[in-house]
């Protein structure tokens, strides 16, 4: 086979390891759990994981197609909290006000999302700083809208999304089996997903393969945006208030889950089931501390382990070696 | 051969233009980000009450030392290619175990100091290690730092203020040294040694080769692991320091410190010209980059703008220091600049064409 062709076929179907390793990580992981705590695999704990992995296997799945055209995306957890804020704001406990809030609040994540695309695509802005000045934006704007304190609005008949059970499983599931279902058909099925890998990969040999990069780039973030804003409605959901901080922790999170499950940092390799495979491997280690009954300072250190430990462990280098 | 002679002439003179553009960037940084910093000051004395005292001048210097310590090791770190954003809570840390070890006045100073500074450099070096033996890029493995080392702060404080100074040390963030404040005047010769190592030692020169190509640098014989172990090591120390210099200013330790002082310092390392790729940065940029941020604060107290805004206005200047990079790297007195003449002399070879359109895209 030629070079060519291999290099093709790698696009066309990236290799399972990352993704598959992290399954048999969070299986391993599992088994220890139960052993460790016998409430772990009690039917109540489990459908815990699946509420509290909900908004983050979102927001990961967002940052995992970020991470895949070769950026990255460190505003998405204040993107989090304005959602929070702002829906609870102006749904002010009116059920009739849910649709115009949820409408406003993915507005905004676009704008935000498309601004920041904007900047790193045809401006040319290094995608860290530029997301990183979005997120003191945003938190700024968040804080001065709130003047400071927690919002709370939200009726019960939005909590359901993730309070509410469908034939006994939490709601937030299904939205995220939803998002995993939309981003495996974006990137699996469409041109626009194709080109994310390729961009990941080579840049400009994209570019002059005739694929117009600037607006593949561009609507990543946009994308990431959206998914971030969707997170946020599951979590204030979950958590039943808005906060401007509700939403921090999740940008290291969701990078990480990512990375975890086999995205390579810099683009081109990865699969969104390893970034669900990292997401489950994430939650179920802090679920396990809780568990145990560990202090929270040492809950705390464990985290921050745990986060470098698999990253580091499970990082793959970018398609193109520089 | 009148053509080789006009071609050495203008080797001549942009080989000229580009030592005197270097030297300048070296010690100072970009000339356009003082020329900001200047405008702003000009602009807050007629524009802020009270700002155009030498009361507050000195103020200002005072507040900006500890985010001024941190960032020379963010910029070390950045010039190295790599990101430090442990540093907020390395400082927490610092401040807290300060405190901590002196408890009043009952411990001995010089230990409170010397402790601090010592487990700066181990978590340093800790994090230099992960991130150049294995594939995981530094933000993560430093923000994960960062929750490891705030949970043991929280575990050290019990969550809650902790130690206090001996009347010595408490006095130090007071005091005057003549005209200045003294935690001024201390902080200069710290300044003029991180300058000396950036432009005058090998270590520094080192530090940007492995920041714009470690494959290259590696090649060229630098130890990349020890340079990038030794950055991040300067960062964690640099990171303790400053949370020393933030403990001669209160009354305990802190065990929030630091918070907030992680994204100032990359911003004041992205305002004074750095990229976070790396290669490209200097400590004299950085500082610009400090009083900036520190200007900004002290003007936006005075004219009672709620403290919310502060991260708004942070994160537009930020994006204004950004885009002004990004398309400087565009412009063609830059191109100019990196044009390598000598190039004309090689043989051509065939294959694809030498130019990429930058890194655009590709992250730090």
């Amino acid at each position: 086979m030629s070079a060519r062709a291999a290099r093709f076929t790698r696009i066309e179907k990236p290799d399972l390891t990352g993704a598959a390793a992290s399954w048999l990580a969070l299986l391993t992981l599992a088994i220890v759990a139960s052993i460790l705590s016998s409430d772990f695999l009690d039917k109540q704990n489990l459908l815990n994981i699946g509420r509290q992995a909900a908004p983050l296997a979102v927001v990961a799945l967002g940052q995992t197609i970020v991470i895949l055209c070769g950026g990255i995306d460190v505003s998405v957890g204040a993107v989090m909290s304005l959602t929070t804020v702002v829906v609870s704001t102006e749904m002010n406990s009116d059920p009739s006000m849910v649709i115009p809030a949820v409408l406003l609040v993915l507005v905004l994540g676009a704008a935000i999302g498309l601004a920041n695309g904007f900047f790193i695509a045809k401006v040319g802005t290094d995608p860290f700083v530029t997301t990183l000045a979005a997120m003191l934006i945003i938190s700024g704007a968040a804080l001065v809208y709130t003047q400071g304190s927690p919002t709370n609005g939200l009726t019960t008949g939005f909590r359901q999304i993730s309070e509410g059970e469908l034939l006994g499983i939490p709601a937030s599931i299904f939205f995220a089996a939803g998002a995993f279902a939309l981003a495996w058909f974006l990137l699996r099925r469409t041109v626009w997903g194709r080109s994310i890998y390729a961009i990941g990969g080579n840049m400009r040999a994209t570019y002059l393969s005739g694929r117009r990069t600037g607006l593949v780039q561009a609507t990543a973030y946009l994308a990431s945006s959206l998914f971030a804003v969707v997170a946020g409605l599951l979590l204030a959901a979950r958590i039943g208030t808005g906060a401007v901080s509700a939403g921090s922790g999740f940008e290291l999170e969701s990078i990480a889950a990512a990375l975890i499950g086999g995205t390579a940092f810099g683009g081109g390799r990865g699969r969104i089931s390893g970034t669900i495979a990292g997401v489950l491997i994430l939650v179920v280690l802090f679920n396990l501390v809780n568990l145990l009954g560990l202090p929270s300072q040492l809950q705390q250190i464990v985290r921050g382990a745990v986060i470098v430990l698999g990253v580091a462990a499970y990082s793959r280098r970018a398609a193109t070696g520089s | 051969m009148s053509a080789e002679r006009t071609l050495t002439r203008r080797v001549r003179s942009v080989g000229g233009r580009v030592r005197a553009h270097r030297a300048a960037n070296r010690w100072i940084g970009p000339l356009w980000v003082w020329g900001v910093l200047i405008a702003l000051y000009i602009l807050a004395v007629y524009t802020v009450p009270e700002f155009a005292t030498f009361d507050n001048f000195k103020n200002i210097l005072k507040q900006a030392v500890p985010l001024a310590i941190v960032s020379i090791g963010q910029t070390a770190v950045i010039i190295q290619g790599g990101i430090d954003l442990s540093v907020a809570a390395v400082m927490s840390m610092g401040d807290t175990l300060t405190m901590g070890i002196m408890n009043g006045g009952s411990g001995s100073i010089l230990f409170a100091i010397v402790a601090p500074l010592g487990i700066g450099v181990l978590i340093g070096a800790a994090n230099g290690l992960v991130v150049s033996k294995t594939a995981a890029p530094a933000f993560i493995v430093t923000l994960g730092a960062a929750s490891i080392v705030q949970g043991a702060v929280f575990w050290y404080t019990h969550s809650a203020p902790y130690g206090a100074p001996s009347l010595s040390f408490g006095q130090l963030g007071f005091k005057e040294y003549g005209p200045l404040p003294a935690l001024v005047v201390l902080f200069i010769p710290i300044l003029v040694v991180s300058l000396l190592v950036q432009n005058r030692t090998r270590a520094g020169r080192h530090a940007y080769a492995v920041g714009d190509d470690d494959q290259v640098a590696a090649r060229s014989g630098v130890n990349v692991t020890r340079v990038k172990v030794a950055t991040f090591a300067l960062s964690g120390f640099f990171a303790a320091l400053a949370g020393i210099a933030v403990a001669t200013r209160t009354g305990s330790g802190e065990p929030l410190a630091g918070t907030g002082f992680d994204w100032d310092s990359i911003a004041a390392v992205v305002i004074g010209g750095a990229i976070l790729v790396g290669g490209r940065g200097s400590i004299g940029g950085t500082m610009a980059g400090v009083l900036i941020i520190a200007l900004i604060e002290n003007a936006m107290t005075l004219k009672d703008v709620s403290p919310f805004w502060q991260s708004t206005v942070k994160g537009v200047i930020v994006l204004i220091a950004v885009v002004i990079a990004a398309m400087t790297a565009k412009d063609t007195l830059r191109r100019l600049l990196q044009w390598r003449p000598m190039d004309a002399f090689r043989p051509r070879r065939a294959g694809p064409p030498p130019a990429a359109p930058g890194r655009g895209g590709a992250p730090a």
